[in-house]
């Protein structure tokens, strides 16, 4: 009675679609995150009469501005790599993940400097705008870590595999991750450090 | 099939149960024998515009209580008249898809649209525009500050030089005197938590947050002693934040406020700093 | 992940049980996960009520247990963590657990014809972080200075250090973040499921509405769960960090923060969360009240619109828990009108079951009967939840116990009775054996009637002015005359209670003896009954083709039975490169 289809072994483009809606959603879901956090910001930020309040010290934006520059850099290696291996070059996304992830360790380390210097200028952990400057800052840094892991397994998975072969890996949900946390920080940059 | 159908009107009958049962608490309690509502009755009205809830409350039931006894028929029918057996046919093809079939589902969703939410939505907003939050201030409003506390209600009165947070204003604990027949305006501010300030006898609540200002206002138009109630769950002894509220007739409210007003200027304080925990009047936006 | 080759079938009992990715497995894991908090959900309530009655005064033969220092009463500080913890528990660890993290997994596969989830490593993740998130908050009853208390909605300033010093509050908001992240993972997968995974031939008009139900649902805790996840965040930092985000500057407490932005952001998820726990009821019994009538789900696409409409305007109307706090005009009133257009769409799902049922040729088992009681439970629940959308009554009956009432009616009654539903109809599936139907219609008989004096009750409590959460309404002159109302409640609520002792035993008696099931003992033509019982690893050995709807009853087509499989393929009916073909785009190709 029952006409069934047999199923072939699994083609891999649709491996790659279903994990691309996956992170599709997952994103939206992160994005709804931000969203809160900035929301959060927006409804603070108005009800102060000045911003930010007086007695708190401007942020370093020049600071800010190279670390922009450093997680961008790092976005843009990935991509690259990626791009670049997808056009045939054996070894590229492994050298372009690792390149990333040494940017974003690279950025991670300065967050921590820009942290120091803010303390040591006077802005602390409390009041309004202080809550919001280290709370963003450090939940975005967090997720710039849980991203550096994820790239190191990629890369390492990619080196594993010689170069060749990488096709089977998760290299799109990974990248696609790595380029919202860039995302949220560059709109956390012109938002917290800019505006 | 008959022994089935049987049992299917025992439990419709069952079902009305809830119906008949609560009323019956009334016997249960000897001084409800008057009134059958007793058990279930709200605290009496005080206000010129506490009506205003209690009548688009009562008349919201009525409509509902309809929509309900429909939504039973439609439940409980079928229940007893369409079981497995019934000699009538299903008819596959009435599904529900045709232009027709929506439209007559709109048209019963928007009737009921446009009555009970359309009464909900025209009351409240002349209720809000004209009373609950009609907010307007002037000389003849009578105003008031309060400021809920763990677990107390701090109320203060501008006192003799009509400002408040000065040094003759009136302070007390729990004990809100108020002239019959003219409005209040009160504007609340929590000193810790969230608390919530209720007047069960107004029909009407308002939130009182720390850090910022929100306004009550409502007409006592009953003398006598009443209940204020804190609404809002602000920790271990929320249960028993509980003021008075006493609506005098004018006279006796001036006398109160006199000698009320004699004793705030002779037990004012100026070296205490947490005397003048008020605020200067919010104008309003 | 591709489900689409067989997966070896795990052999070591860690693999199999523990450590699963098997979505039935982890169904099951989440219904005895979800159960066990049921019942310590549930005696909570007992106890609550029991103070309500009778406040101060011993609890029966377990007060003592529970509450040695005071002689086996219930002390104030201990009433407000119950009732928090209750909130708590019900929602996040009985409710969601049972109805979506078990039936959400169970189903969706099964009734798409799948061969897991897409994801089945996260779906294995999502419990364990819903395991750990239990661990926290079953710790956190324990910790010194008690467990949370500061409402379920854990409102600050009372939420933070200035109300609650204790680690109780802090465990509270680590569990419900960790809890959150597990439903996240697990409504990822869900969605990603059903567009990805739907067998050749099913279109999404062709998916059961418990399908489409757990779906809405899975997207509204993709979307806003979120949400609550940043704010209990930036609680967590105003409690260890000692940032300022919700503390405002007032007479005994400083910061520039605002307490009312969390009240935003906590009902912003909040609303949403209410249909979270609803949709995936009005689904199972979207098809139930179909399946038992044995006719085609009347107005099918309807349903399927209002239920996707209700999901989109779930996230406008989040105001209407403020209405008291101050909001602006304008404001308060533009979410007084969105919150009445819901209920637009909610009479047309209405109108829909109340037509499903009408001419049908009912099978009153213990399912059907119990989504008829969610249809009952429901409406009394909707139709309540008119008063409090509209300010002006809402502005006397918030905080009272008519809101108790209320969104116990549609978030405990319906839900609950909607996951019993559930039960008793997939329990064949899931272990291989019937309930019984005697008990089970006693079950319900006897829980639909104090669940309804339950919060009716509390409906009419809430009118005569009693405000919630507190621990002794008689302190308040106004509430002298409720006390027999409350006593009644309580021996409605402590019979409920007792009579759930029936479906336990049902519960235990047919997992271990109960006869066994065939492979579809309901007679319908959803995907799950055309597997067989018990479901072997890979779920489908062929993944079908489906040439028909979910809910193909009394088709003159088919003349030899009442119902039609959904992969049944009719002579009229066209071939399967068709009915493939016209999915190829939306769904996993057929061939590559």
């Amino acid at each position: 009675m029952h006409m069934t289809a047999i199923m072939p072994a699994p083609a891999r483009d649709d491996d790659r679609a279903t994990s691309y809606v996956g992170m599709t959603i997952a994103l939206a879901s992160w994005l709804m995150l931000f969203a809160t956090l900035f929301l959060a910001y927006v409804v603070l930020r108005v009800q102060q009469p000045v911003w930010p309040p007086p007695g708190t010290g401007p942020l370093p934006l020049a600071q800010a501005l190279a670390n922009t520059f450093v997680l961008g850099a790092s976005s843009f290696a990935l991509a690259h790599g990626a791009r670049q291996q997808s056009a045939g070059k054996r070894g590229a996304l492994a050298r372009g993940a690792w390149a990333a992830i040494g940017l974003g360790a690279c950025f991670v380390a300065l967050q921590v400097l820009l942290w120091m210097r803010t303390l040591r200028s006077g802005i602390v952990p409390q009041g309004v705008f202080g809550s919001v400057f280290y709370a963003l800052t450090v939940l975005h840094a967090l997720h710039v870590l849980g991203g550096l892991a994820a790239l190191a397994w990629l890369a390492a998975r990619a080196g594993a595999a010689g170069g060749a072969g990488t096709g089977r890996l998760p290299v799109q949900p990974v990248s696609m991750y790595w380029h919202f946390v860039d995302l949220v920080w560059i709109i956390m940059f012109v938002a917290i450090f800019v505006l | 099939m008959r022994t089935g159908r049987a049992r299917a009107y025992l439990a419709g009958v069952l079902v009305l149960l809830p119906i008949i049962a609560l009323p019956a608490l009334a016997l249960a309690d000897g001084t409800g024998a008057r009134d059958p509502f007793h058990w279930m009755k709200p605290a009496p009205d005080i206000s010129l515009d506490g009506h205003r809830v209690d009548s688009l409350f009562y008349t919201v039931t009525i409509m509902l209580a309809v929509l309900f006894l429909i939504l039973c028929f439609l439940l409980f029918w079928p229940m007893l008249a369409h079981r497995t057996g019934s000699r009538h046919q299903v008819n596959y093809h009435h599904q529900g898809g045709h232009v027709r079939d929506l439209l007559i589902a709109a048209a019963i969703s928007a009737a009921i649209f446009f009555v009970v939410d359309g009464t909900l939505l025209v009351h409240s907003y002349y209720d809000l525009k004209q009373a609950f939050w009609n907010f307007t201030d002037g000389s003849e409003v009578f105003r008031v500050e309060i400021m809920p506390q763990q677990w107390a209600w701090n109320i203060r009165y501008a006192g003799a030089d009509g400002q408040f947070n000065t040094g003759d204003d009136i302070i007390t604990l729990n004990d809100l005197h108020l002239p019959v027949g003219r409005r209040v305006l009160v504007q609340l501010k929590a000193k810790d938590v969230i608390h919530s300030f209720f007047l069960p006898n107004v029909r009407t609540k308002q939130d009182a947050n720390p850090g910022r200002v929100t306004r009550y206002t409502f007409t006592p138009v009953k003398t006598g002693s009443y209940e204020i109630v804190c609404a809002e769950m602000c920790g271990l002894e929320h249960y028993k934040m509980r003021g008075t509220m006493t609506i005098e007739a004018q006279e006796d409210f001036e006398r109160w406020y006199a000698e009320a007003a004699r004793f705030a200027v002779a037990s004012f304080d100026p070296t205490d700093a947490e005397a003048l925990w008020g605020w200067e009047w919010e104008k309003t936006r | 992940m591709s489900d689409d080759h067989i997966h070896p079938a795990p052999t070591t009992f860690v693999a199999k049980y523990v450590f699963s990715r098997d979505h039935k497995v982890i169904a099951k894991q989440f219904l005895f996960f979800g159960l066990f908090w049921l019942l310590v959900g549930g005696t909570m309530a007992m106890f609550i009520r029991w103070n309500v009655a009778h406040p101060g005064h011993a609890i029966p033969l377990v007060g003592k247990i529970f509450y040695p220092d005071t002689d086996g009463a219930v002390p104030p500080d201990a009433y407000a963590s119950l009732f928090t913890m209750h909130g708590t528990i019900m929602i996040f660890f009985a409710i969601t657990p049972i109805l979506i993290g078990c039936f959400g997994n169970f189903c969706i596969p099964l009734m798409i014809g799948a061969r897991d989830m897409a994801f089945p490593t996260l779906n294995m993740l999502s419990f364990w972080f819903a395991l750990s998130a239990g661990v926290v908050m079953f710790v956190s009853l324990f910790v010194p200075q008690g467990a949370a208390a500061g409402g379920w909605t854990a409102y600050p300033t009372l939420s933070t250090k200035i109300g609650q010093p204790g680690l109780g509050q802090t465990f509270w908001v680590v569990g419900v973040f960790l809890t959150g992240t597990g439903t996240i993972m697990g409504a990822v997968n869900y969605v990603t499921t059903v567009i990805r995974l739907r067998a050749p031939g099913m279109g999404y008009m062709d998916m059961p509405l418990t399908v489409w139900g757990m779906w809405y649902t899975a997207v509204l805790n993709a979307l806003f769960v979120p949400v609550l996840g940043a704010a209990m965040m930036l609680l967590f930092f105003d409690r260890v960090f000692g940032t300022q985000f919700f503390t405002a500057g007032a007479a005994v407490t400083n910061g520039g923060g605002d307490p009312v932005l969390f009240q935003h952001l906590f009902w912003i998820f909040g609303h949403p969360e209410v249909y979270i726990l609803i949709l995936p009821a009005w689904g199972v019994i979207g098809d139930l009240l179909a399946f038992f009538a044995r006719k085609p789900a009347y107005g099918y696409k309807l349903s399927v619109f209002a239920m996707g409409a209700i999901t989109v305007m779930s996230a406008v109307v989040y105001g209407h828990h403020m209405f008291s706090t101050g909001l602006s005009p304008l404001l308060g009133q533009s979410f007084m009108l969105l919150t009445m257009i819901i209920s637009v769409p909610a009479e047309l799902l209405f109108l829909n079951w109340c037509h499903t049922i009408w001419k049908g040729k009912l099978r009153l088992t213990v399912p059907m009967l119990f989504s008829l009681g969610v249809v009952f439970v429901f409406g009394l629940g909707g139709l309540t939840g008119l008063y409090l959308a509209s300010i002006s009554t809402d502005l006397y009956l918030h905080d009272t116990y008519f809101v108790v009432g209320h969104f116990h009616l549609t978030m405990a009654a319906a839900v609950l009775l909607g996951s019993f539903a559930a039960i008793y109809y997939w329990f064949p599936k899931m272990f291989g054996r019937m309930m019984d139907e005697r008990l089970g219609k006693l079950h319900f008989w006897l829980s639909f009637f104090p669940i309804n004096f339950v919060f009716c009750g509390m409906l009419f409590g809430g009118w005569a002015g009693m405000h919630r959460r507190i621990y002794n309404h008689s302190v308040y002159t106004y509430l002298q005359h409720l006390e027999p109302l409350n006593k009644f409640i309580t021996v409605a609520a402590l019979i409920l209670g007792a009579v759930q002792l029936l479906f336990v035993i049902n519960f235990f008696k047919s997992f271990f003896a109960g006869a066994k099931a065939t492979d579809n003992p309901w007679e319908v033509g959803t995907l799950e009954w055309s597997t067989p019982t018990p479901v072997p690893h890979y779920n489908f050995k062929e993944i079908p083709v489906i040439y028909h709807g979910p809910h193909e009853f009394n088709n003159p087509r088919q003349t030899a039975k009442d119902w039609i499989g959904q992969a049944e393929r009719l002579p009229d009916d066209p071939p399967a490169a068709e009915r493939i073909a016209r999915t190829e785009l939306v769904s996993q190709p057929a061939h590559s």
